[in-house]
């Protein structure tokens, strides 16, 4: 299946665009097309692979994988293939479930730079989202189906992350796997060249008071929804005895002042009642034991996020039971532009990983399309001490555990979504190529012999 | 002596009245009949050698046959082409200044900004416009509200179509702010207005239990607001870039909106979107751009009237005084025709669609019996370079005449020659 072919009509079936009678070929064409995808959707495709790495659960050699309604059917030696179904064959090749980059940029726009507030965690990160880009393309090429996007650490709390798959959609409804995965905040961030204990300081303590604010938030609503309940029972008491002919009347009931909801409150509410993770950016040791402190007053679910100096301080990362991502993992400090990195290591997420801490790899690039290197990053880990099966799982299942979408994506399961990647050789192999990528059961690339 | 005051009083006002009305009506004949070479209604077929007949500003009938009374004044055009003016359904030109500084100022009014003896104005009406809609500029997020306008008159009264229409919502983002920012400061104004909404509903509620009289009225600051979402106010949102479209359609659907897309160059991405969801748009004043193939490394034309027009999408034209090429309305639809769009389509784009747009269609944008007698006469085909306005009739009273333009013949006549300075020596 030409995946150009397939792009046109995904784009047909989204906009089903009323034209004019110059393009009933075109239209019939497309709908024979149509015709031709659904009856492989409804018949289902099956995958016949050499190595099947399910992340999940142990390899399988000489598997089959069924795939039916967009969903994994089947999996394993011993699936009986059906008649009707369209085969891939993929005998001496891997499949993998698609990669996830957990720090990525990709479909951001660059305004979303420009924000000036601090403490804005009712910022939405979708409202920053551009559907039309290109560069998806590329970074899809390389095996990645879905990538989470979080504002950046310009606020000291930002805003509200997004877990977004590469489908193709222009429809951003369509595109969201997850909203609201995460609330972003980042302390200790430096401005320019120069890193301060006070500022330090500050964004600790704006952090905690914005929570301690949020839990007199709570306290408030709660006391206004009970006496508005109390008001409403007493109300009906109120009119029941004022339609009958009571002669004792009670006073008329009194109506408490309204309580006016904030947005900002309303979202940190959700990160104390643990219904979204507190992911944090920090660096250095002071900064990653300020926001652990965080976490033990305030009790959120905590995401470490860079955590470049965590290797010094594993053991006190792996007690809270914080999960950690990586990134980025690179030799070069230009990737790494603050003062905050000067101790960064390459054996960090071989360290954290192995003090049992759940681990996941980003890219962490400066622009969206830095998200295809995201194998590059799990190989470098792994050259540097990273176990190469853990390594994989940081950017498959150990993202989407953490990103709360381990129930659709991350692991190859009977259950999930068909988001899956065939590649000649294994991931982490630097001679390897990306062989073709299904989103969903449909083929998204597919490449081409010269490529 | 009370009854002599009275008589005189009385006297003076009779006077006054007859002076006044004869005054008022001299311009307008009562009964008119226009007998014109071809006659271009756009609601119906074109009309060779036809009629109008106008009576108090009213098109009584259009036709090929018509009787024309015989108290009627007949203007011979028979080498003219009669056609709807142009309707311009969103400009920010002729404004003091377009854009302010606030993000949100939906109380203010393009009717106290717009300047009645700018050259735009004078532009407008010999180029054959006869009504636009100005609207506060693409910069703030909740703009104003606009006006509705006849490029003719002394004051914004004279010139006043429809007051209070439409309201400009942008969402590119200005200052220190990103889009996700802009987004939210939108959702928290309507959030809080809604607030306020019913808190008021509440405060009558309770006056009106206690049977004592209610004259708080609602905060005028807030009133365009309120009248947007109860659909009395369009939208009228601009989108910079295609990524603004899914958000513009976001606002659309949930706060369940009037809505036009006012769109910039790059919008046309977003196509599908528009076209699923069948919003009007007022297409960008740049009609073609140039865009890399990533593919092939090719320059791809993309001809922003064409990609919408096979798309199904309802548009109107709109122009930029700073381009040379999008100054006209004209040559926006001839540029469309030349790239294959249909001319009757084309037509309706600059005529009877941005009418709708901005609400005067009652009025304006077609020649039919009951509609405004607002015409051009052009002298050839109005998609023709050639083609000049010959007169403009607003409401049955010719306002323009090519022959009385001034400034006109200035510039297309020849220059005197320039005496040279005799020698002194």
């Amino acid at each position: 299946m030409n995946p150009v072919k397939i792009e046109v009509l995904i784009n047909f079936m989204e906009n089903p665009v009323v034209m004019g009678h110059k393009n009933i070929i075109l239209i019939s064409s497309m709908l024979l097309l149509f015709t031709f995808t659904s009856a492989f959707g409804d018949q289902g495709i099956a995958i016949r692979a050499g190595h099947i790495l399910t992340i999940s659960d142990n390899p399988i050699e000489n598997g089959i994988i069924l795939i039916k309604g967009g969903k994994i059917e089947a999996l394993g030696q011993n699936v009986v293939l059906p008649e009707d179904v369209r085969l891939i064959d993929a005998n001496d090749k891997f499949v993998i479930p698609g990669l996830i980059d957990a720090q990525s940029r990709l479909f951001v726009m660059d305004s979303e730079l420009d924000e000036s507030r601090t403490i804005a965690p009712e910022l939405n990160i979708l409202d920053a989202i551009d559907p039309f880009i290109k560069e998806y393309r590329e970074v899809l090429a390389q095996g990645v189906t879905a990538v989470c996007v979080a504002p950046g650490s310009h606020g000291l709390i930002g805003g509200r992350s997004a877990v977004l798959k590469l489908n193709g959609s222009k429809n951003i409804d369509r595109m969201v796997l997850k909203a609201d995965a995460t609330v972003k905040a980042a302390v200790g961030m430096s401005t320019g060249n120069t890193s301060s204990s006070l500022a330090r300081l500050e964004h600790y303590s704006s952090i905690r008071e914005a929570l301690i604010a949020t839990k007199v938030y709570m306290q408030t609503k709660e006391k206004a929804d009970r006496e508005m309940a109390e008001y409403n029972r007493k109300k009906a008491e109120y009119e029941k005895k004022d339609s009958g002919k009571e002669t004792e009347k009670k006073e008329k009931p009194k109506r408490p002042a309204r309580f006016r909801s904030s947005p900002a409150s309303d979202v940190l509410a959700q990160v104390l009642r643990k219904e979204i993770p507190l992911q944090v950016e920090a660096h250095r040791v002071t900064d990653i034991l300020n926001v652990l402190r965080l976490a033990d007053e305030f009790g959120f679910t905590l995401i470490l996020d860079k955590c470049t100096e965590g290797y010094l301080i594993a053991d006190e990362i792996a007690r809270r039971k914080a999960s950690v991502i990586v990134g980025p993992v690179s030799t070069s400090f230009v990737d790494m532009p603050r003062l905050e990195y000067r101790n960064h290591d390459m054996s960090n997420a071989s360290i954290l990983s192995k003090n049992g801490i759940k681990t996941a790899l980003g890219v962490s690039g400066r622009d969206g399309a830095s998200s295809k290197f995201i194998t590059l990053a799990a190989a470098m880990a792994a050259a540097n001490g990273m176990d190469k099966d853990a390594a994989l799982r940081a950017i498959t299942l150990t993202p989407a555990e953490m990103f709360g979408v381990a129930d659709r994506i991350g692991s190859l399961q009977v259950g999930k979504d068909a988001d899956l990647v065939i590649l000649n050789g294994h991931p982490l192999d630097t001679q390897t190529r990306v062989e073709m990528v299904l989103i969903e059961g449909k083929v998204v690339f597919e490449r081409k012999s010269q490529q | 002596m009370k009854s002599k005051f009275y008589i005189a009083l009385i006297a003076t006002f009779l006077t006054a009245y007859v002076i006044n009305a004869s005054a008022r009506a001299a311009p307008v004949r009562k009964k008119l009949a226009i007998k014109a070479g071809s006659i271009i209604t756009i609601s119906g077929a074109d009309i060779k050698n036809g009629t109008i007949l106008i009576e108090d500003g009213i098109v009584k009938a259009v036709g090929k046959n018509i009787e024309i009374p015989w108290d009627a004044f007949v203007i011979e055009a028979k080498d003219r082409v009669v056609m709807p003016g142009f309707v311009l359904a969103h400009t920010s030109s002729g404004l003091d200044r377009a854009n302010e500084n606030v993000p949100e100022v939906p109380f203010l009014s393009t009717f106290d900004s717009i300047d009645p003896v700018s050259f735009y104005f004078e532009d407008s009406l010999r180029d054959g416009v006869v009504a636009m809609l100005v609207l506060p500029g693409n910069s703030t997020l909740l703009g104003g509200t606009g006006t509705v306008v006849k490029p003719h008159g002394l004051t914004v009264e004279d010139m006043l179509i429809k007051p209070y229409t439409g309201l400009k919502i942008s969402l590119q983002p200005t200052g220190n702010t990103s889009r996700m920012g802009h987004m939210q400061r939108f959702r928290r104004y309507i959030s809080d207005l809604k607030d306020y909404l019913e808190e008021y509903e509440q405060r009558k509620a309770d006056v009106k239990e206690e049977n004592k009289p209610f004259d708080e009225e609602i905060d005028i600051r807030k009133q365009p607001m309120v009248d947007l979402l109860n659909k009395k106010l369009t939208a009228f949102i601009y989108c910079d870039i295609a990524a603004d479209v899914p958000k513009a359609i976001e606002i659309h659907e949930t706060y369940k909106l009037n809505t036009v897309l006012v769109l910039g160059p790059d919008c046309y991405k977003a196509v599908g979107l528009i076209a699923q969801k069948k919003l009007p748009v007022i297409l960008p004043p740049q009609l073609v751009v140039w865009e890399t193939n990533e593919e092939t490394n090719e320059e791809e034309m993309k001809v922003i009237p064409m990609i919408f027009d096979k798309a199904g999408v309802r548009f109107a034209f709109q122009t930029e005084t700073s381009q040379y090429g999008s100054r006209y309305l004209w040559y926006q639809a001839a540029t469309a025709v030349r790239y294959g769009m249909k001319r009757e389509e084309a037509l309706k784009s600059i005529t009877l669609y941005p009418a709708q747009f901005i609400g005067v269609d009652d009025r304006l944008g077609s020649i039919q019996a009951g509609k405004e007698a607002t015409f051009i006469l052009l002298t050839s085909d109005p998609l023709d370079a050639q083609a000049w306005v010959d007169k403009v009739m607003i409401a049955g009273e010719i306002v323009y005449e090519k022959e009385k333009d001034q400034r006109l013949k200035k510039l297309i006549e020849k220059p005197e020659e320039v005496q040279k300075p005799k020698d002194t020596d």
